[in-house]
């Protein structure tokens, strides 16, 4: 049972009554790092993990890039952390499980009333469950295993399969690319790893879901997928986090590979709680007619900063990002989507929609950059804002790098409010304030949400209708 | 009417508009312009065009800040820009709009046309919008000639060099200087 709260606690969580993921479990954990970043606690995960040397290596070299690099001085509002008020690794248990009984009784009953084992039973392929810094639980359906899937956690694949983390892990985002993926690379923990073999298809979505249970938790999760020639996959990630008053850190790296002819799709519905800083390198390396998609929906945290990007390295490869925030009171959702083209006859295509509310800010900030040898190149960019009252703030800023002639690049932008002659329409036909913005407010973030599965298309219209509530009169 | 030559000592420029204005901006042989455009008074507007040549190693660095700081102003930019050879631009436009500049309306366009090989263009139009409610956009295009309109003319006996020269002409005299 949920522990008792403290006032504090209990007066944070009324006046933030609509989110439902709000709750949390006692920490029960097996093993909890001090707060603090040093050598020892990076050696110290590595040992608990019984790692390769190489790991280790590039896990202290990392530690020493985090050092040496300086906070980013662009973009969000980052002096709320403090590097040395975070618990680096919280382990939940003393092992994965595969079957949902065998999970600790507090990590489960968190992941059912998250309503994670219900939409296994229904709509997935397979499941990993991330609680704090490990995967606890991990399911594949048998047919895709037949076929040579492979879906674990991180950390396990390591062992299992270092033949293609010696290949992809760490070249993709190298830890030098930026202070926070350095981060990721000293002291990641847990994340999933996909294999989907030559030709394959995965019919129905591989999911993940990332929970933060205890208070100043720091999770690192580190995702390397790989969709061989022709394989097919889609991916989908949901994060959330407990109320708490003191602020936790989200810090992933997600690599990626598709390959000749491969599509991967990957999905992300966050909705951390409003204290987490959300800073996270997402990258696809598409290959020769290989499509990588990033669908990106950001509804909670303090701040976000991502920017999924696809890196387009042989010829016809495509690119695709979605991207749909929603900064409320106090947040600042700063994201968008790089693609960069290095190879002829390569295109790419990003639609951002943001909507701010109160005092919420919703940057666009992307980067489209066509490398001397791309030629024909097409790419197009539509990013819209919704601002909802006077009080939010919406920001866009693309970058545009073209090194080539033959292309045919297009970007627009526009900023809008809930139009008063669409509200009028609505309300004049019987509908209240309310119902009629949220409608407005649907049909503008339709476009994305209906690349979604159903279900997802449904709770992502869930949270928008609860982030909408009282935003009105 | 305002009109500024980049590359004749117009590197830095604060134009504070209280009515209405019309600014100019051409470049012919490269050079840098940051121009700031302050819209000041209720209902100010100010439109601003611009047209750069590029040739040889013609470089351009171009910054626009259109400042809304009252309600009810407009801004319109229009720069077009032919990137011949191994020419190349930096292109920033902002649109700043305040809190308090509501009703405002706000847009900038950046058409770029690529013709030599090893041209070069960065194009950044970005958006601080601080007050709901307005209009704000913008649009960039970064493209070459259009293979189609070159064989519709030149499958009408204009040779390879007039018709590239036309439909150059054409993208520029959107533009009325």
């Amino acid at each position: 049972m949920p522990k008792e709260l403290s006032n504090q606690e209990i007066q944070f969580k009324n006046s933030n009554s609509q989110y439902k993921e709000g709750f949390h479990m006692p920490d029960s954990s097996t093993n909890k790092f001090k707060m603090g970043l040093n050598e020892d606690v990076v050696r110290n995960i590595s040992k608990l993990k019984n790692e390769p040397k190489w790991m280790l290596d590039f896990r202290l070299k990392s530690y020493g890039i985090f050092m040496s690099m300086k906070m980013p001085d662009w973009g969000a509002d980052l002096s709320g952390i403090d590097f040395g008020k975070i618990h680096y690794y919280v382990k939940p248990s003393d092992k994965q499980e595969v079957s949902w009984n065998d999970v600790p009784d507090d990590v489960k009953t968190t992941f059912d009333r998250l309503g994670v084992p219900q939409a296994e039973r229904e709509f997935l392929s397979g499941v990993k469950a991330q609680y704090d810094s490990e995967v606890v639980y991990g399911s594949l359906i048998k047919e895709m295993s037949e076929k040579g899937v492979i879906f674990l956690g991180t950390d396990e694949a390591l062992k299992k399969y270092p033949e293609y983390f010696e290949e992809y892990f760490g070249k993709i985002i190298t830890p030098a690319d930026n202070k926070f993926a350095a981060l990721n690379s000293a002291v990641w923990s847990g994340g999933s790893f996909i294999y989907i073999p030559k030709g394959v298809s995965i019919t129905k979505p591989l999911q993940a879901y990332f929970r933060i249970n205890a208070a100043n938790m720091g999770q690192f999760e580190r995702t390397l997928i790989i969709a061989d020639e022709g394989s097919f996959g889609h991916y989908v990630e949901g994060c959330s986090a407990p109320v708490y008053t003191s602020a936790s850190l989200h810090s992933a790296v997600v690599e990626i590979a598709v390959k000749k002819g491969a599509r991967f799709r990957y999905t992300t519905i966050q909705n951390w709680y409003s204290n987490v800083y959300n800073l996270v390198t997402k990258r696809a390396y598409a290959y020769k007619d290989a499509t990588m998609e990033w669908i990106d929906g950001n509804i909670g945290s303090k701040v976000t900063m991502k920017y999924p990007s696809v890196y387009l390295m042989e010829e016809g490869a495509r690119g695709e990002v979605l991207s749909l925030a929603f900064a409320g009171e106090g947040q600042h959702q700063d994201t968008g989507a790089k693609m960069v083209h290095l190879a002829p006859n390569t295109s790419s295509n990003i639609i951002s929609k943001s909507i701010s509310k109160k005092s919420g800010r919703a940057s666009y900030r992307g980067l489209v950059k066509v490398s001397k040898k791309a030629t024909n190149v097409k790419s197009n960019i539509v990013c819209d804002a919704l601002l909802l009252d006077p009080e939010s703030r919406t920001d866009t800023y693309p970058f545009m790098k073209i090194d080539n002639k033959h292309v045919k690049i297009g970007h627009e932008a526009s900023v809008s409010r809930l139009g008063a002659e669409q509200l009028f329409y609505l309300m004049s036909r019987g509908l209240s304030e309310e119902v009629a913005s949220a409608l407005i407010v649907n049909g503008f973030i339709e476009p994305i949400i209906k690349e979604l599965p159903m279900e997802y298309a449904l709770e992502l219209n869930r949270l928008i209708e609860l982030e909408m509530e009282g935003s009105v009169g | 009417m305002i009109k500024l030559e980049i590359g004749k000592g117009y590197e830095k420029e604060k134009i504070i508009v209280s009515k209405n204005e019309e600014i100019y901006v051409v470049g012919n042989s490269g050079g840098s312009l940051d121009l700031e455009v302050i819209l000041e008074k209720e209902g100010a507007s100010a439109n601003i065009y611009g047209i750069v040549i590029g040739r040889g190693n013609d470089s351009y660095k171009i910054r626009t800040t259109s400042f809304h700081n009252a309600p009810n102003t407009n801004s319109r930019v229009h720069l077009k820009g032919v990137f011949m050879d191994s020419s190349s631009m930096d292109f920033f436009g902002m649109i700043n709009i305040d809190k308090v500049a509501q009703l405002s309306d706000a847009y900038l366009k950046n058409d770029n046309l690529m013709i030599g090989e090893d041209c070069r263009v960065n194009s950044s139009p970005q958006l601080e919008i601080k007050a709901d409610d307005v209009k704000a956009s913008h649009g960039v295009t970064i493209s070459t000639i259009d293979d189609e309109h070159m064989y519709y003319l030149m499958s009408r006996g204009i040779s390879f060099s007039d018709s590239r020269d036309l439909l150059i002409e054409g993208f520029i005299n959107e533009i009325k200087l």
